[in-house]
Order: C-alpha cells, then structure tokens, then sequence
C-alpha cells in the first residue's frame, strides 16, 4: 500500500536540484569508495546482496570478499610491500621525489590504476599482471637486483587471484565479475516456460486458464477464492479499468438488462473499442516513459516543451489502435517499425527525449551525460525492467550488466544529444565527442572508445553486439537505434522475452493494483520475484501468441473468474496483500481518475480528445491556474511540466515526471481530506452535480438519493443509505450563511467525499 | 506513555476549537470519536505512545539550512588555515580526500582559504562563534555544539536526503516521521508532523515525507514562501457554515463506517476516515496557531519580525499546542547556504543567510527558554554538509568553498543536552572529523534517544525486512546528555 515503487533504478535520484553534479554518479561513486564508514545503501540491502551473490554461484567464491582476504593481505602481502616495494613506490616516495615510474602501490587505487607501463595488477588474474612478470623478471625486473622467493610470488599471484584484497584506502573489495553463466539463470533471463497448464481439485470455478494459475497456488495455501461479484460492481470496476470513467445510470441499467450470457464479454469489447481506453491507458505509460512537458533542469529554469504533447497523443493513439507492443517499442526506441510503419512513428520517437536537462549554465559535458543517462536509464526501465543505470560507474553490482554495457547503450544514443557548450559566461569544451567507456561514470576518466551495443546476457545465439548490428545485406551496418529496437523485440535471441514479461505484468498490476512481480521497473535480482511465476510466463506466451497486441490479453484477464471476484474478509488474517489473489483488493483510484471522475458525474467532463496540453499554472511564478470550463478535460490533456503538477492531482500522488516511475504511492492525509472539504474545485462539482441530478431525478429527496448513488456509484443505495440520504435533505437548512447552497450541493459535496467514490472493488 | 497534563495548552486549544461550534459538538465529537474507534480497535495511529527509556524531550525544532553552511565561518574556528592560505589543496591533501569530495569538481588548483569572518569566544562557555552570529553568540551557553560531524554524501540531495532518512536515496521515512510513529502526537486536532517549507530543494520530498510508514506520520506542508502561512484548503468556503460542514462530515463519517464494514481487510479507509476528522479539527485550530498576531509585541520584536524569525514563532506555537516534530527548512529556494563563488561568493552569502536566521533562532531559543519549554524541546540546528578549507576549482571572481561532508559544524539546544557545551573537532584545517566523530547516524540515534526512543527497537517491517531510521549503524552520543 505504501510501496513507493523505488525498485526501478534504485540508486538514482532526483537530478533536478544537483545544478551539474550528477548524483547518481555520485552515489556511485560514494558507495564504491566509502565502505569505511560503511555506506547504509550497501547495507540496507546486504542481506539481499549477499543473497544475489549467493545465487551468482562462483562470484562469491573467491576467498577476498571478506576478512579471509583482507587477513591474507595483511599476512602475505603488506609485509613484502612495506619491505620490498614502498621506498620508491608510495606518496612518501613522491614527497621525497623518490617515487619511480609513477607507480604507486600504497593504496589499492594506486595499485590497480599503475604507472607509466600500465595497471600494475588485473584483478583475477595474475598472469595477466605486470606485477608478477616484473617479480618474475620477465618484462621489467622488480625489486631491481632481488628477485624475490617463487613463495612470495605466488602469494602475489594467489593475491591478485582473489580480487587485490586491501584494507588501506578503506575501500571496500569489489571482486565481483559480471558473470553472464550464472546471470542466465535468473527467473526473469530465462526463456519462457513453455505452458503446462498446473493440476487443480474442480474446474467449477475456472473460466479461463488464468484462474487455474490463481486457483493451483490458492489450493496450494489451502484458501479458497471469492465468489463473483454482482454485475454492479463489476460494470463499475471495469469502466474505471479500461476508460478510467464511471459508468452512465443508463449503462448500468443496459447491462444489467442483457441477459446475454455474453453480456458481461461484449461489455468489455464495447470498452476496449472506446476512444477512452487510449487515455485511460495511455497515462499508465506516461508515467513509466517519465512523460514530463518542460526541461526539469530547476525550479526557476524550467522551460516547457511546446510539443512534448504530441508524444502522449501518439500513446493515446498506439493504444486505441493496439498498436503491437513490439511496433509501439521499435517506433520510440529506433523511429521506425518493425514491419509496420504508421504515422504515429516520428512522435512516438520522442521517447529518448522525454526525459529531463540540466541547467544552462551546467557544464556541457555533465549536460550531456546525464541525457545519456536518462535515455539509458529510462529505456532499461520502461522497457527492460532493468536498473541498467546502476552500471554508470562501474559493473552493475547486483545484476549481470557492465559498465561497458552501459556505455555501449549509450553510443546507441549518442546522435540523440546535442549539447551546445556553455557554461557561465566561459566556454567549456565538450570533452567527449565520440562514445566512450567512463571510469567511474566522469567524463574526465575517458577509458577507451566504444561502439553501439546490449546487454549479453539477453542474447542467445547471436550473443555479440556486433551480430545485432551488422545488418543482413551489403547495406553495411544498422543504424544502432534500430539495432537496439531488434534485439529488444527479438523472442528468439535477443532480449523479447523480457520485454514481454515486463508489459504482461504492467498491464496486470494496473488491472490487480499490483504486479505479479511487485517491481514492475526492476525484474532483477533485487527485484521482487513473480508471486504467480508460471502464469505471468503463460500471459507472456499469449502476448506473443496475440502478435504482442495488448487488447486481447485485457480480455483474458477481465474474463476471468479471478478478475470477477468480490472483494472479501475471508482470507485477510494469511494474507492481507492478497498475494494470492483470493479476492479483488480495493484500491484508490489515481489522481487523474478521481478528477475526471468527479468532472464526469458533475457533468462537465468535456471529451474534447488529443491537442495542446491545458495550462495548469506555474510554481515559480507566472500565471496561477485556472479551474474555468475550458479546463473541464480529462487529466492527460493537463500539462505536465515538472515542479508543477496540476493542483488538484498533486494531492492524489500524481507523479512528478522526473523519472520512470513503476508503482505509484497512495497517501492518504489531512492535506486530501481538507481538500475534499473545502477546495473550490468539489464544491463546484458539487453545484454542477446538484443541477444534474435535479434536471434527471426531479425535487423529491428520495428519487434524488437514488438517483445520486446511480450517478455516483452504479448502485441503488440500501436503506439505511437510502434514510440517511433524505434525513440530510430535509434537515439541512437551505440557506445557512452568507451565499449558502441547497441541501442538495451539500448532499452531493459530502457523496464525493466518501471512499466509496474513490476507491473501486 | 507520556502524562498529558489537563491544563497543557493543546487542551485549551481544543477547547477554543470545539467552543465555537455552537450546538451539537457534543454530538459530533462523539461520533468521530466513535468512528475513530471502530476504525481502529485499538487507538488512533496518531495515539501517544509509550517510549521505550525515560524520555528527556518531547518535541523536537529541526531547523535545516538548506545547501550547506559553512562550518568554518560559523562554529569551527581553524584559525591554522590563515597560516596555510593559499597553498595549494593538492600538495596538503591526497587525490583520495580530494577525489571522494564530489566526483565531478576538479581541485587541481584549489587553495587552502582562511576563514572569511572573525571568530570569538562567547558566554561563559567561551564557546567559539563566527561575526556573523551575534544574536547566536548571547544564547551559546543553551546550546551543545558538535563541531566532529561527518556523512556520506557532498552532493546536495543526497546529503540532505541522509540528513532526513539515514539512506542515500529517496523513499526512506524522515526523521520527523519516524518520531511521530513512534510517539504519536499529543494534539488530536493538529498533524504529528508540520514542515514550513520556504521551496523546493533538491533532496525533495522525501525530507519531509514517510517513506514507506504509513501516509498519516508524513509532514503536513506548510508553504511559507508568499510570507504568509499557507496550507491549501484550510479555510472553509464562505458559503459553508460550521453547522453544514458539522452535518456533512457527520454524514460521511456514518456512510464511510457502512461501506467499510463490507471492507475490512482495508487499512487506508480507517485512515481516511481518520484524516477526515483531523482536517476538520484543523480548521479550527490551525488558523488560530498560525495567527502570530495573538503574540505579544516584545516577543515578536524577539524574534526579529522577519520571515524565519516568524516561522520560528510558529514553530514554538506548534509545539506548545502539542505538535511532536516541527522541521523549518531555510534556503529551499535555489539551495540559499550553497557558498559557491560564482553564487555571490561565501562572504556575501553566508553574511546574508546569517543575518535572515541568526535572530529568529536566538529568539527561539531565549523565548522557549523564559517559557520553560526549552527543556523539554530540542532544537536542531542542521545542515547537509560544510564546506572546503580550500577554493574552489575554477575559481570564480568571488571566492567560494565546495562542497565537504568529511567534518562539519551542527548544533542541539534544550531537551536534554548539555549546555554551553562543544563536543568533537576537526583537523587543524577542518578537514576530517578527527575527535569524536559523529555521523548522521550517530546524531538520529542520538536525537531519538532523547525523545526516549530507542533507534535501534523503533522499526517498522517492509518488504520482509525491519528497517530503521540508522540502518544497522548509529550509536548514541552520550557524551552529549545532561
């Protein structure tokens, strides 16, 4: 409930106050070097880290993880150092000029980053290591005129076998090597299981295979599942799922009416055929492409984007037409399709360019990187559900991506950035024009050149970069982006798999409240594993057996038993996140449904579609917002720049645009509550519902509660509501104080105060 | 659980709130007490709650400079670094410290800065405080000054994110949060938690917010940019009287306990209905709290009449009423501390911010102190990090300091801690916290403690885990308790 759904990138951080010092590299940095004082990043998640290590099977092998290696280090390795190396190859040597060849072997940094002829080690592997050739007297001799003892040297070797142990700088020994072997077999790497339909007692409940997933882990806990709820309830909830509206008394009295058996099926297809599915569905996707309409480099410095707009009409778009999900991925990370092409291509290709700037007067090359970044980043988790991010400063920690990888993903990109260099009133040149491997994420530590790649462990057969972008004719080689777009969309040998767990699970947290794997933007090790594994391989499976079209596996899903259940007690003391999904969980509807919502039973919902965003107003000064008609629109017509957010969504947790966000968090505060009491924004719904339902149910208190609880709820009041409801009407004074309103408003403001009208069952 | 004495002033506050009501209240507060009941059988989150060691505060003023004030033209007086001026940062200090400050500086042809402001001893203390305080400097036998902090990040928002949480990213709950789920709040009719936000900084609202606690612990946020106090939607609407609002909210209070008798595996509808009845209350008092008018002209002149010293004001207000944790954050707005030379330079900006807080704070202090509140409110004076000894890289026309979390200056007053009292140093040039060292964990737990809070019982379980506000870090600073 209160998840705040940080699992997508986890060390990244808001960049937007860091004014050209990127904190993420920070971060990194910082947790890499400063495990003296033992950083609380690493510890907080040390058990899962150890654990993550455990699974990497041989990483954890070598004996320098812990005090064993730093022991040995004292033991074998600083004596010799101290004795043998140090006189010329330490800051005292370079206070006293003495220091030689520029090698310094006082700290482990100067060890591993060498001299003039090179790193003097490669961790893991002595052979490799200048220092043992020079011990051996093979390439340099050293110590010059002593050769020291064969003992000696292998306990150098045996040293730089275990990762270059060493206490000294304080630092924390990262011995760990991206291992692609073991990496391979982590649930979300695997191929998909093929589908084996799990054994279960009585088909009586099962509509669909859906239900049989759900039903073989219920049975398995020994719960039981709730029965179906009433077709009220169920209008209701699948008109806030698909078109994010209330249903019409009129509606709800057509499909209670049809006693088709197919009624509750063609209610779904008539939804999904809706121009309102492409809105309702389209600001789940914004919120996970990081959909914001201004540069977000500052509060004050924040200019907007004029046409950011037409990237979320293209979603909106792609959605309505159930554009394939392979298609609506290769249009925004490559500009061009697969096989189709559409018009909604160049817009939808504004993804890379979504994401936020920093400041002006930054340093152009911070500037740069952190687009870098941002791309990278956000396609890992929007797409991949990868912190592929986490790999900026060195090899990702906890999952099977490397730097380099990173880096390569960003050449993919490279075109994307323009930065013009300028900061102050002086020009800084822009250090790094061609892509390049960082050492620890600065542009200041270039390592080598690289070219456009992925990440390996999400290749099978062709398992290097280059066989992705080679292209198949003599045309040469592919442009990257499009590369990138094949290997991502690829089920066979790239990383398609992936892809379409990560969209199957999205689309059934937004159906459910919550994934089946609950970190919808981290499908890696530190994210959570799926509750219902071979199900979420099985919608997979359909996903791709549907030609990735979106609409098909909607049916699946709210044609299930298990979508049709009640909400319920029943099983709350085993399991109250209803992990196993033994009833339907109520939630909060977000903030854009509660404002529409409340917009639509008011009747003033204006269904002007697509276009320029509506202004909201501005923090740092400017025109302040609005709330006249030509504002009445659905919520994903508001503009979205960052620092704003449209003040009546900011109390609902409307997200703030500056990074994926997977999940969003629910917070429930006197500030809503104050809201919901005396914002102008209600009580002129209220006014507008009063006039609505006076003109549709008449004068007559009892027929207006009815009508009101249709209107509001797609339910006829029971009677003690039905009692309360009249009692309020008539007891209510008319006029009481100064421009008082009629009972009725009064009715109508306290009806869109109650749960019941922002939560769903 | 902590007395609460009838006579306290939260009781007369809700007396002042609930009288104009007129006919009815009775009703009314029976019903959302009832309601409150049923919603939680066993007591409203929000609660007091026993502490787990004698507590020696039980408020807490957090006071956060927001961009990083300068230990070494404040309260770490290093007066080596006159003798040192001017040589180069490279030839004194190792790549390692230069490199760990912040990734992206380039510190090449820094040089070690002086001090820009005059330090003297003040008080009986004799405690060390820079020129620019000199408001500060009549009240520094209240306080204890930690001149040895340390944390884990220069870089802004991860510093004051650390500051808040103890984590280096956003998500975790505040440290105000944290206080109030674990001791509730004595004021039913006010928010556990308020922050007075004058922007937005960059650590955002993770600083203010409860992470993965329950929404009801998080700040209510007051914005007090425009000068006056403002929280959204507070003010009824003029066309709703008392007695309609009364009747409305009665209404919802009875349909809200129907539709969640076919709910009860659900947590957040008792804790809407539980807001309800803390938002109306707060009509009633908030405006009242919030109204520095009912001060008297002396003690308003106290506290200086400008916009900090005004939220000092406020926050003394707060506490008295019975609010557990009031966080003031000064120099949200383009992060005001960060002295860097080409942001006005070190002298100009430190000058100014001093001189915008230096009266509000002693006013706070010398005003609680005379109420006798001192002792049993803590006072906190923080920031995310101090500065270099040295310049910086590029040096600009003015001269400025980086950004340096190895040894920084904070400060405690009241609720428990010794008086006139410095604890911990730097290196001779400011560099590292050498004596005594406190981290940003030490200094939570230490916080906690005083409010009777032991850092390492107060958890709460998340994602199969039972975090902390110190992680599996911290110890208390005894050294500092009375």
């Amino acid at each position: 409930m209160y998840d705040y759904g940080l699992p997508h990138n986890p060390l990244r951080l808001n960049p937007t106050g860091v004014a050209g010092r990127n904190p993420f590299i920070s971060v990194l940095v910082r947790i890499a070097r400063e495990l003296a004082i033992a950083t609380t990043w690493a510890t907080a998640r040390w058990g899962v880290f150890l654990l993550a290590l455990g699974v990497l099977a041989n990483q954890a092998t070598a004996a320098g993880s812990g005090d064993e290696g730093v022991k040995f280090f004292e033991s074998k390795i600083r004596p010799v150092l101290v004795s043998k190396c140090l006189t010329c190859h330490s800051q005292d040597a370079a206070k006293a000029k003495q220091l030689k060849g520029k090698l310094l072997l006082d700290s482990r940094a100067g060890v591993l980053a060498g001299g003039e002829s090179g790193p003097a080690v490669v961790p893991g592997q002595p052979e490799q290591s200048l220092l043992i050739q020079a011990m051996r007297h093979q390439s340099l001799e050293m110590p010059p005129n002593e050769r020291l003892s064969e003992d000696v040297i292998s306990n150098f070797a045996k040293w730089i076998e275990m990762g270059v142990p060493d206490p000294r700088d304080g630092r924390k020994v990262d011995l760990r090597v991206v291992d692609l072997q073991a990496g391979r077999q982590h649930w979300a790497f695997l191929p998909l299981q093929a589908a084996v339909l799990p054994q279960i007692h009585g088909e009586e409940w099962v509509r669909n295979p859906v239900d049989r997933f759900v039903l073989a882990r219920l049975q398995l806990r020994s719960m039981t599942p709730a029965v179906e709820a009433d077709r009220r309830t169920l209008i209701r909830r699948v008109y806030f799922d698909l078109i994010g509206l209330p249903p019409s008394p009129g509606d709800v009295k057509r499909f209670l009416a049809n006693r088709s058996a197919t009624a509750y099926q063609d209610l779904i297809d008539r939804l999904l055929k809706s121009q309102h599915y492409g809105e309702r569905w389209a600001r789940h996707w914004l919120d996970v492409a990081r959909f914001g309409e201004s540069e977000g480099s500052d509060v004050r410095e924040n200019k907007l984007r004029p046409d950011a707009w037409k990237y979320r009409d293209a979603v909106i778009t792609a959605f309505n037409e159930d554009l394939p999900y392979n298609e609506f991925v290769a249009f925004q990370v490559a500009g061009r399709g697969l096989d189709a092409n559409s018009s909604l291509a160049s817009n939808l290709a504004r993804f890379p360019q979504l994401g936020t700037t920093l400041k002006d007067s930054d340093n152009p090359n911070d500037k740069m990187f952190h687009r870098l970044d941002d791309m990278v980043s956000t396609t890992g988790s929007a797409f991949l559900g990868l912190t592929i991010g986490c790999a900026r400063c060195h090899d990702h920690k906890i999952d099977p991506i490397t730097a380099e990888e990173y880096y390569r993903l960003t050449a993919v990109f490279f075109n994307q950035v323009k930065v013009e260099p300028r900061a102050s009133e002086r020009t800084i040149p822009l250090e790094i024009r061609e892509p390049h491997l960082l050492a620890g994420g600065s542009w200041k530590r270039p390592v080598r050149k690289v070219n456009p790649g992925f990440v390996e462990v999400l290749m099978r057969g062709k398992s290097r970069s280059e066989d992705w972008l080679a292209g198949t004719s003599d045309a040469g080689k592919l442009d990257p982006r499009y590369a990138l777009a094949l290997w991502m969309t690829d089920t066979d040998q790239g990383a398609g798999q992936l892809l379409a767990r990560v969209i199957v699970n999205r689309i059934w947290q937004h159906h459910f409240g919550r994934g089946i794997v609950d970190t919808p933007n981290d499908f890696g090790f530190l994210g959570a594993s799926p509750t219902h594994p071979q199900l979420l391989d099985w919608l997979a499976g359909e996903l791709l057996r549907n030609g990735w079209r979106i609409k098909p596996l909607h049916r699946l899903i709210l044609n299930s038993a298990t979508y049709r259940q009640a909400s319920s007690a029943r099983w709350v003391a085993v399991d109250r996140d209803n992990r196993s999904i033994w009833h339907y969980q109520t939630r909060r509807l977000e903030a854009e449904i509660i404002r529409d919502n409340a917009l639509c039973v008011s009747g003033t919902l204006t269904h002007q579609m697509h276009g320029p965003s509506t202004r909201i107003g501005s923090l740092a000064g400017g025109a302040a917002f609005e709330d006249n008609p030509e504002t009445w629109r659905r919520s994903v017509y508001m503009m979205a720049p960052r620092f704003d957010t449209h003040p009546v969504l900011r109390i609902f947790d409307a997200v703030d645009n500056f990074q994926s966000v997977g999940a969003r968090t629910v917070s429930t505060t006197p500030s809503g509550a104050l809201f919901m009491l005396n914002a102008s924004f209600l009580w002129r719904r209220a006014e507008l519902m009063a006039v609505r339902i006076e003109q549709e149910a008449g004068k007559e208190p009892g027929a207006q509660v009815k009508h009101i609880y249709e209107v509001a709820f797609a339910r006829a009041p029971t009677d003690e509501e039905h009692m309360l409801g009249i009692q309020f009407l008539e007891r209510t004074p008319d006029k009481d104080g100064e421009g008082g309103k009629p009972a009725l408003v009064h009715y109508c403001h306290a009806i869109m105060g109650l749960n019941e009208f922002i939560y769903i069952r | 659980m902590l007395p609460i004495d009838e006579n306290s002033t939260w009781q007369m506050n809700r007396r002042t709130c609930l009288g104009g009501l007129g006919l009815g209240r009775i009703a009314l507060a029976g019903l959302l007490a009832e309601a409150s009941t049923a919603a939680s059988p066993a007591r409203s989150p929000l609660t007091p709650k026993p502490p787990h060691i004698t507590p020696r505060a039980k408020n807490v003023i957090f006071l956060f400079m927001v961009g990083g004030a300068s230990h070494l033209e404040t309260f770490d007086h290093k007066p080596l670094l006159n003798k040192y001026a001017g040589r180069k940062a490279v030839d004194i200090f190792s790549a390692d410290e230069l490199d760990g400050l912040n990734p992206e500086k380039d510190y090449s042809k820094s040089k070690v800065l002086q001090p820009v402001f005059s330090f003297k001893q003040h008080g009986q203390s004799g405690m060390w405080v820079s020129e620019i305080f000199p408001h500060l400097s009549e009240v520094v036998d209240e306080i204890t000054m930690i001149n040895s902090m340390h944390t884990a990040s220069s870089i802004h928002s991860v510093g004051q994110i650390l500051m808040h949480t103890g984590y280096l990213r956003p998500g975790f709950p505040s440290l105000g949060a944290w206080v109030t789920y674990g001791l509730g709040s004595e004021n039913r009719n006010m928010p556990g938690f308020v922050a007075l936000r004058d922007g937005i900084s960059s650590g955002g609202p993770t600083m203010y917010r409860s992470g993965f606690l329950p929404g009801t612990y998080q700040a209510t946020v007051i914005d007090t940019q425009s000068g006056r106090f403002q929280l959204d939607h507070l003010r009824r609407p003029q066309h709703v009287s008392l007695r309609q609002q009364r009747q409305q909210l009665e209404l919802m209070t009875r349909l809200n306990a129907l539709h969640r008798e076919q709910h009860a595996s659900q947590g957040e509808l008792n804790a809407r209905i539980d807001a309800f009845e803390k938002a109306f209350r707060m009509q009633g008092v908030a405006p009242e709290l919030f109204d520095l008018n009912r001060e008297s002209k002396s003690v308003r002149k106290l506290y200086g009449n400008t916009s900090f010293g005004n939220q000092c004001l406020t926050a003394r207000r707060l506490v008295e009423s019975g609010v557990r944790f009031v966080e003031i954050f000064n120099g949200s707005q383009g992060r005001r501390w960060d002295a860097h030379g080409n942001r006005g330079g070190l002298i100009n900006n430190h000058r100014t911010n001093a001189a915008l807080t230096d009266q509000g704070i002693a006013g706070l202090i010398s005003d609680l102190k005379s109420r006798g509140l001192l002792d049993e409110t803590l006072v906190v004076w923080a920031t995310e990090f101090g500065r270099t000894p040295f310049e910086e890289a590029n040096r600009e026309a003015k001269i400025g300091r980086g950004h340096h979390h190895y040894g920084f200056s904070m400060w405690l007053a009241g609720g428990g801690v010794k008086r006139g009292f410095t604890y911990g140093a730097t290196d001779d040039l400011g560099m590292h916290a050498v004596d005594s060292p406190v981290s940003h964990h030490d200094f939570h737990a230490t916080i906690l403690h005083l409010l009777g809070l032991d850092h390492k019982q107060l958890t709460y379980r998340h994602n199969g885990r039972d975090f902390r506000i110190t992680d599996v870090h911290g110890s208390v600073v005894d050294d500092l308790l009375v």
